[in-house]
C-alpha cells in the first residue's frame, strides 16, 4: 500500500534486444527513440549461450551519443571475473556521466560452462549465491576509491591520497578480491543494480542488493505479492524498502491494433506464455493497463520487451507514452541527469567513508 | 623495391606517471571520455594509424600500505576499461574517417 498521498512516480524501461544484429547503429537509434520517450532506462541482454556483440561495449558506444536515458547491460557473474565486471560497469557509468546500470545474471548451462572450461555447470542456488557475492563486492570496489581520492598535488608530487584508497579484502564461496579498484568511484556512487527476481534464488539476491527488481508475471495479484515480499525482505536485510523499485516485466506485441486483440488480451491484460507474460494489443490499451497497475500500487513501473523491436518500441513511445504523459502519469522531460535521479534513488554514501567518520 | 617504405605512426594516451600529466594543470582529467576523444581526434587529424589506450592493472604498495609518492605505485592513474573506451572511440573514427573501425583496431 502506498505510504503517502503523493502519487508514486511511474517508471518505464524497454529492452533493446535484437536477433542477429551486430552493427551498433540500430541499437543507438533505438536508445535515442527510448530517450525521446523519456524512459528511465534501456536494457541490452547478454549471455554466453548466444552469439552477438558484447552488451556493455555496445552501450558504451551509445553513451556519448545520448544524454539522459539510463543504460543497463546484462553481465553474467558466472565464469566471469568480479573485478573486471565491476570495472566495466564503473567505466560505463563514467562514459555515460552517471547513467549506467547492471543487470546481474547467471549462466546455468553445461554448454556455457564448456565455453570457459574452468568448471562444470552448477545449480541455480549456488550460482545466485555467487551472484550475490559479486553484487556485494562490486559495491565495495566502487567505494574502494573514495570521491576526491585523486589530489594531483604538484608540490609534493602526490597524485592520490592513499588514505582514500581501501582494500576490500573480500572472500566469497568461489572467489576472493583484495582491491582497491582501478576505476575512480563512479558518478552515481553505485551504478544501478537490476535483478530479475522472478525465481526464488534470484529474489533473495534482489531483495538484498538490487536497486531495481524485475518480476515476470501476467497476474497483477502475483506482481503485487512479489513486490510486497521483496520490500519486506529488503527491510529484513536492514535496507529501506523505498530504495527498491519493482517493475513488472512483460513482452509486448503492439502489432494487432486496438480492436484486433484476442479476448483476454488488450484491455483484458497480459497472458502467460511459454516465453513469459505477453501483452498483445494496441498502444492505447497498454497505456490503460500500465495506468491501472500503477494506480492500484501493484508495481512501481514496467520493463517492456518488444516482440518486434523495430515496430513495437516506436508504438510504445509514440502511442503508449504519449497517452500516459497526456494523462499526467509519466514525465515529459528528465528533471535529473543520472539514472538514479530518474528512479528517485539517492546517491549512496561510501561505506568506507562512513566507517571512518570522514567525508 | 618499388617505392619508399610507408611510415606508420601511433599515439598512446599518456599514463599517470607522465611528467606533463602530473605537473601541468592544463592536462585534462584522465577519466573523462572527452580526454580520450580529444587525443584520438588529434591523432586522426594527423592520419595516425591507430590510437593506443593501455591499461595499468597493477597498483603497487608495501604490505597493506599503498604508495602515494612513488609514480609506479598505487598513485598511478586509475585504470579505465580499455575495451569500452576503444569501442566508443571506434564510433567516432568510423563516423569521421569514413572507414569502419572496430575496437580491435
Amino acid at each position: 500500500m502506498p505510504s503517502s498521498h503523493v502519487p508514486r512516480r511511474l517508471h518505464l524501461a524497454a529492452a533493446l534486444d535484437r536477433r542477429s544484429v551486430y552493427d551498433a547503429d540500430e541499437y543507438l537509434a533505438a536508445a535515442r527513440l527510448a530517450e525521446r520517450g523519456t524512459l528511465d532506462f534501456v536494457t541490452l541482454d547478454d549471455g554466453l549461450a548466444r552469439p552477438g556483440p558484447d552488451a556493455s561495449a555496445v552501450l558504451a558506444r551509445v553513451a556519448p551519443a545520448t544524454r539522459r536515458v539510463g543504460l543497463v547491460p546484462t553481465l553474467t557473474t558466472t565464469h566471469t571475473e568480479p573485478f573486471h565486471v565491476q570495472a566495466a560497469v564503473a567505466t560505463l557509468d563514467w562514459v555515460s556521466r552517471g547513467r549506467a546500470g547492471w543487470r546481474i545474471e547467471v549462466s546455468t548451462t553445461e554448454g556455457e560452462a564448456r565455453l570457459f572450461g574452468r568448471r562444470h555447470a552448477a545449480p541455480a542456488d549456488a550460482l545466485w549465491r555467487e551472484a550475490g557475492e559479486v553484487a556485494d563486492v562490486a559495491a565495495r570496489l566502487w567505494d574502494s576509491r573514495q570521491d576526491g581520492a585523486e589530489i594531483r598535488d604538484v608540490t609534493t608530487g602526490r597524485f592520490v591520497d592513499r588514505d582514500k584508497l581501501h582494500h576490500v579484502d573480500f572472500t566469497g564461496s568461489a572467489f576472493s578480491v583484495r582491491g582497491p579498484s582501478l576505476v575512480p568511484r563512479p558518478p552515481q556512487g553505485h551504478p544501478v543494480r537490476v535483478v530479475d527476481a522472478t525465481g526464488g534464488p534470484a529474489r533473495a539476491v534482489a531483495a538484498r542488493y538490487a536497486d531495481v527488481a524485475l518480476v515476470r508475471t501476467a497476474d497483477p495479484g502475483r506482481a503485487a505479492a512479489a513486490r510486497a515480499e521483496l520490500r519486506a525482505s529488503a527491510a529484513s536485510y536492514g535496507r529501506d524498502p523505498d530504495g527498491l523499485r519493482v517493475l513488472a516485466a512483460l513482452d509486448i506485441d503492439l502489432g494487432s491494433g486496438e480492436y484486433a486483440a484476442d479476448p483476454g488480451h488488450g484491455g483484458g491484460g497480459p497472458r502467460p506464455t511459454p516465453r513469459g507474460p505477453l501483452y498483445r494489443g494496441g498502444p492505447v490499451d497498454l497505456a490503460e493497463l500500465i495506468a491501472a497497475w500503477h494506480r492500484d500500487g501493484t508495481v512501481d513501473g514496467f520493463h517492456l520487451r518488444p516482440v518486434e523491436p523495430r515496430r513495437d518500441l516506436e508504438r510504445l513511445v509514440n502511442g503508449t507514452v504519449s497517452l500516459l504523459r497526456h494523462r499526467g502519469l509519466f514525465r515529459t522531460f528528465y528533471p535529473g541527469g543520472t539514472l538514479r535521479d530518474h528512479l528517485g534513488l539517492a546517491r549512496p554514501a561510501n561505506q568506507y567513508a562512513v566507517a571512518r567518520g570522514a567525508s | 623495391m618499388t617505392g619508399p617504405k610507408r611510415m606508420h605512426l601511433a599515439a598512446r594516451f599518456p599514463g599517470a606517471a607522465h611528467p606533463v600529466v602530473r605537473a601541468d594543470p592544463r592536462s585534462g582529467p584522465q577519466i573523462e571520455f572527452a580526454s580520450f576523444e580529444h587525443l584520438a581526434r588529434t591523432a586522426e587529424r594527423g592520419l595516425f594509424d591507430f590510437f593506443l589506450l593501455a591499461e595499468e592493472p597493477r597498483p603497487g604498495g608495501h604490505g597493506d600500505r599503498a604508495h602515494d609518492l612513488d609514480a609506479r605505485g598505487l598513485n598511478r592513474y586509475p585504470d579505465r576499461d580499455a575495451v569500452e573506451l576503444r569501442t566508443e572511440l571506434a564510433r567516432y573514427l568510423t563516423r569521421t574517417g569514413g572507414h569502419p573501425v572496430a575496437a580491435e583496431n
